[in-house]
């Protein structure tokens, strides 16, 4: 074959690629055309074998010409394709989704705004070095009441009524059992809360037959009254995040000499006096005092050498006076429209 | 206690003006808490006492009178009409609402016309001012009526005080080991040790009035004779005789006075012994003294199964414990309890016993208590009243029985004191109080703020640092050192003390159980929301699971004294609370539910339980969680499916894989049909193998029965489990598993295979073939679609990964293990290829 017409045909294959890759849109097409032309049986391969039959001296001219046909289909490819993938873009970026549409959400489960504010609590006591211990929510009358210096016929057990399930066994009324106990299991020093709930035969709107204690515990040497007040002024600042001021008013707990009750600054009014504070300015928040030296005989500590404080508070009232439950009931009736919204 | 401003300033001399706020926020900072002020007498102005100079009938209506008065000495006369037939005769005494007075429901008063007589203001009965609910006809004043002084009432412009019909109302919180508060008395030493002043001399005043009422003609002792057969319940009684008395109302300021403590006025002779008892703390009874047979009081036990009554007229059986007074044939009263119906005070008592004694705090506290009685007087005795008081009381009582009652006190009193108190001695030590309390007391500081309370304190001459100290036998709860340091700090104020942080690290001893936090963070983060239960329930709940008798959990522990049958007992499972929260949301509108508890349940203990308490009385408290679902699949803008088994037991395997750790135990789950209160197709038992090869159940997941769902209210379709978590092993550190260097190849099984065989035995044969390049086993399809599959058949679909952690795997290598297996997997489980 004569170099010319070799070189005719070679043109007319590259002419015939251009015109083969022009309506196509799909990469895969492509690449199919771009293998029947350029693949090792393609079509420019086949002609390649007629380089033998052109006279050499015309060699070296027909040899560039394939060479240029064979660059202009791999960049016509490759033009191609960058013009499918930019137009492709293109369309995609032309899509419009409402994005008002609500998202598509797993369900969200809530832990319980008691549990949480508990463990916040807890967290705080933390900071301070107490730690937590737990007990019974059944227990014995004499780590209810006997060991708490409130024997049986002492007028403080009408101050928190009873469940009993036998004449020594009690639902507890207060944490503080879980305070016996601890110093029953170990010498001083002690520094614990314990956290849990408790049962009082009380049912209104402001009382509710259980509920949520927090009870904490410090004896050591050389534990003093103003520790009380020093530890309890710092659980108020953390917990609520405000330099809320405390007071303290005398109170009688048996188990606790000298007692007293902890009122501090109106969280909602800042002590202006409002609904929540009855227009005092003030909110009760719990009951402490110095652990009386009868509790320590009782579990066998000596009350000249140690002494300590315990102190109590509720943790649906902490809950109420950060997050404005109104109910003290809401708290145990599983309802979703309320855990939902903590 | 109800306290009044104007007795407690009668008690007390104060050095200075004050105001009842200040008082009330005195007593408030030292533990005695005001909770209300409430003003008396404070909403009507411009009334006067006047005189009657002259009445005569209204022209015009027969019931209405034209009443003359005056109201300063020598005045004019102002005609007033009045409607009321008690009208006093020239001479009398009434309080006159004069023209601009106020007086509560009535606004301002006028001068109006009545039946055409002009009547510039009204004459006021007790409603009118506020003062009772008495309409039958105008205050008509008499000469006992004046509380303060002895001038003239006519003109003075502090009458209404003077007659005790203005003041203000004090509720006090007193604790329960401060009897003696519960009597003016009590709260007047409190502010004289917090204010400052000095307290009245109240036995000269008591003295001088006795004096003008008692006959010296008989002796109180010859007509009464007291017996105390138990001298630990009754450490004092003393008795006086009054004789010639007659039963009337009392005056206006006593009636007054009570009302505004809470008592009733009744009639001048009970009036009285209440008077006396809010005046001193002191509980008095008045026994009709020709009840009293034989003029004798015998204190004593009371026989098992003896009977009297009350003088609510009920029929009392006693007890052996029960603190009798009888006369010479039988109980007249419940010893500081209440009196006997038969020995009353009524319209025709002319003689009186009046009983003035101490009586123990718990035996008082246990009959009132057993026979739901309690009154003023029991509420005082079971706090303690000093036995010192009861003569003292006596006699202000019997001067103003005598006084008010018009009767004539026999000479002297019959007391018998077979246990008088001993005051307490103590030692104080300054140095004590300053180290605990946080702050410096002096010794001298110290014993000046307890003699304020009438605490004698004398510094210890051979000890600079301490105080002998000997309390008044009135303050019973003074008994150890630290009592009189809580006093020191009450009065000083709690206030002044700093805060301070606790000096001296403490080490921990102890670790918090991390298992329920565990599981809890991982069933919120499975979309469950946690709910907290009460402890007790109904039985009715617990009878819903359908137990067996052998089941722990059908036995709960019940309640002695339950507020209702939905409290009865408390809860040996945690999911009735669960699925009546489902009930309880349903009817809220909301369906779709997913709630779970971690909490304590409460089983009787078994024989080797591992109680709490060393005695074994106590039950066991074991930690469950517990989780129930209910409604549909969350979705997006469509509603999806309704739920199913898988949509619980995905957060339950999630959470004990947060809380279980891996090399310490398993948990597998085995189709178990026996669960009373499961669906039986639909039910798992949920089994934990610990490492050393032993199997032990942990609870149950499941469709709950339909049986259940109705007893505890037609629950819709729901889903449970309940599983124990003290049985997990505390997990350690999770310790890092190395990421894999080397790419893994995945090979899929299909096959056909019985629809008996569960998942869990295929898994299990893939496990045993034990090919160590296998690093995960999935499932991924359960196919029964009857038309493709046939009956008693399902396709299932599982894919292998398999990854060698020394190198990259090659298809033949793969190949070669995967035939091997799926070999092995047909032959056992009788399964074809698909």
């Amino acid at each position: 074959m004569s170099a010319q017409e070799l070189t005719a045909r070679i043109e007319a294959l590259g002419a015939s690629f251009a015109e083969a890759i022009e309506p196509l849109v799909d990469e895969q097409d492509i690449r199919a055309l771009q293998a029947r032309y350029m693949g090792r049986k393609g079509q420019v391969s086949q002609l390649m074998k007629q380089m033998g039959s052109v006279p050499g001296p015309d060699r070296r001219a027909v040899g560039a010409v394939f060479n240029r046909i064979k660059q202009g289909i791999t960049d016509a490819v490759e033009a191609k394709l960058v013009a499918l993938a930019e137009a492709a873009e293109a369309a995609d970026l032309a899509r419009v989704v409402d994005v008002t549409m609500p998202g598509r959400r797993p369900r969200q489960g809530h832990r319980h705004l008691l549990t949480q504010v508990r463990a916040e609590m807890v967290a705080v006591f933390a900071e301070l070095g107490f730690e937590v211990a737990e007990g019974p929510q059944i227990e014995t009358d004499f780590h209810c009441f006997e060991a708490l210096a409130i024997p049986k016929g002492h007028p403080a057990r009408d101050m928190q009524d009873t469940f009993y399930v036998s004449d020594d066994v009690v639902l507890r009324t207060h944490t503080s059992s879980v305070q016996i106990r601890t110093m029953l299991a170990q010498q001083p020093p002690v520094k614990v809360v314990s956290p849990g709930v408790v049962y009082r035969r009380d049912d209104d709107p402001t009382h509710s037959p259980m509920f949520m204690q927090l009870e904490g515990l410090l004896v050591a040497e050389g534990v003093r009254f103003s520790d009380l007040k020093g530890v309890l002024a710092h659980f108020v600042r953390r917990f609520f995040g405000k330099a809320l001021a405390i007071r303290f008013r005398p109170s009688y707990f048996p188990f606790v000499e000298p007692g007293g009750e902890v009122d501090m600054q109106c969280s909602f009014c800042m002590g202006e006096g409002c609904r929540i504070c009855k227009g005092s300015g003030w909110i009760e928040i719990g009951g402490c005092g110095m652990v009386d030296p009868e509790v320590f005989g009782h579990v066998g500590y000596d009350a000249e050498r140690y002494t300590g404080f315990a102190f109590g508070m509720g943790v649906e009232r902490m809950a109420m006076l950060r997050h404005g439950v109104d109910d003290i009931k809401f708290y145990y009736e599983g309802d979703l429209r309320f855990l939902r919204q903590f | 206690m109800r306290a009044l401003w104007s007795w407690l300033g009668e008690l007390v001399e104060f050095d200075r003006e004050l105001g009842a706020e200040e008082a009330a926020a005195a007593l408030t900072a030292a533990g005695f808490e005001v909770e209300t002020i409430e003003p008396i007498g404070q909403d009507f102005s411009g009334v006067v006492v006047a005189e009657v100079v002259g009445k005569r009938r209204h022209p015009n209506a027969d019931k209405l009178s034209l009443v003359d008065v005056i109201d300063t000495p020598g005045g004019t006369a102002t005609q007033v009409v009045c409607g009321a037939n008690n009208v006093p005769d020239p001479g009398g005494r009434v309080l006159w609402a004069k023209p601009g007075a106020i007086l509560p429901g009535f606004g301002e008063i006028s001068t109006r016309a009545i039946k055409g007589v002009d009547s510039p203001g009204m004459l006021c009965a007790e409603d009118e001012l506020g003062l009772g609910d008495d309409h039958a006809g105008i205050i008509v004043l008499g000469p006992d009526d004046i509380l303060h002084g002895s001038d003239e009432l006519l003109g003075d412009s502090r009458a209404i005080e003077r007659l005790g019909l203005r003041d203000y109302v004090f509720d006090v919180g007193v604790h329960p080991n401060r009897g003696d508060a519960l009597g003016h008395l009590g709260l007047a030493r409190e502010l004289v040790a917090l204010l400052g002043g000095r307290l009245r001399d109240i036995d000269e005043r008591i003295d001088a009035a006795l004096a003008s009422v008692t006959t010296d003609a008989s002796q109180a002792a010859d007509h009464i004779a007291v017996h105390i057969d138990d001298p630990e319940g009754c450490p004092r009684y003393t008795a006086r005789y009054i004789s010639g008395v007659a039963v009337k109302p009392a005056p206006l300021w006593m009636q007054q006075r009570l009302r505004a403590v809470g008592v009733r006025p009744l009639s001048n002779l009970v009036d009285v012994t209440n008077y006396v008892m809010f005046e001193l703390g002191q509980p008095l009874h008045a026994f009709d003294y020709k009840h009293v047979r034989g003029g004798e009081i015998r204190v004593r036990r009371a026989q098992a199964g003896e009977r009297m009554t009350t003088l609510d007229d009920v029929e009392r059986t006693l007890e052996a414990n029960d603190l009798l007074i009888c006369d010479g044939s039988g109980p007249v009263a419940l010893a500081g309890v209440m009196g006997g119906a038969d020995s009353e005070v009524s319209d025709d008592t002319h003689e009186l016993l009046l009983e003035s004694a101490g009586f123990a705090p718990a035996m008082v506290r246990r009959t009132a208590r057993r026979l739901g009685l309690h009154s003023e007087a029991s509420a005082r005795f079971e706090r303690g009243v000093d036995p010192n008081l009861a003569e003292r009381a006596s006699r202000l009582a019997a001067s103003l029985l005598a006084r008010l009652g018009g009767g004539q006190v026999a000479a002297g009193v019959v007391d018998n004191f077979p246990r008088p108190p001993e005051p307490k001695r103590l030692t104080l030590r300054a140095s004590r109080a300053s180290s605990l309390v946080g702050i410096e007391f002096g010794r001298d500081q110290a014993a000046s703020v307890l003699s304020r309370l009438g605490i004698d304190a004398t510094p210890s001459p051979d000890d600079d640092d301490q105080l002998a100290v000997v309390c008044p036998t009135y303050r019973a709860d003074l008994l150890r050192e630290v009592d009189l340091i809580e006093d020191l700090l009450r009065i000083h104020g709690f206030d002044k003390v700093p805060g301070t942080l606790p000096q001296g690290q403490v080490p921990p001893t102890r670790q918090v159980d991390p298992r329920p936090e565990k599981l809890r963070a991982a069933l919120i983060a499975a979309g469950m929301s946690e709910t907290i239960s009460f402890g007790f329930t109904s039985r009715e709940r617990i009878a819903a699971l359908g137990l067996p008798d052998s089941d722990r959990r059908a036995k709960p522990i019940a309640i002695r004294n339950p507020m209702s049958q939905e409290q009865a007992v408390m809860r040996t499972s945690l999911l009735p609370g669960l699925l009546a929260a489902i009930g309880r949301n349903v009817s809220h509108g909301v369906s779709d539910v997913a709630l779970f508890e971690i909490g304590s349940v409460f089983l009787p203990a078994a024989a080797s339980s591992s109680s709490s308490d060393a005695d074994g009385s106590l039950p066991d408290e074991p930690t469950r969680a517990a989780g129930v679902i209910a409604g549909h699949r969350p979705g997006w803008l469509t509603t999806t499916d309704e739920v199913d088994l898988f949509d619980l037991k995905g957060p339950l395997e999630q959470a004990i894989e947060a809380a279980l750790p891996a090399d310490s135990g398993q948990v597998s789950f085995v189709a178990d049909n026996q669960v009373p209160y499961m669906h039986p197709g639909v039910c798992a038992r949920v089994v934990l193998s610990r490492g050393n090869g032993d199997a032990i159940d942990i609870g149950h997941i499941g469709e709950i029965h339909p049986a259940t769902r109705r007893a505890l209210g037609d629950l819709p379709r729901c889903f449970g489990f309940e599983i124990a978590i003290d049985a997990f092993p505390v997990r350690a550190p999770v310790q890092m598993q190395g990421v894999p260097r080397y790419p893994a190849i995945t090979r899929d099984i299909s096959m056909l295979l019985d629809d008996s065989v569960p998942a869990a035995r295929v898994r299990s044969h893939i496990e045993a073939a034990s090919e160590p390049l296998i690093e995960h086993i999935t499932v991924l399809e359960d196919f029964r679609d009857p038309a493709h599959v046939p009956s008693g058949k399902k396709g299932m679909l599982w894919s292998i990964t398999y990854r060698s952690p020394e190198s990259t795997l090659t298809d033949a290598e793969v190949d070669k293990v995967h035939e091997r297996l799926v070999a092995g997997l047909l032959s056992e489980l009788s399964a074809t290829r698909r």
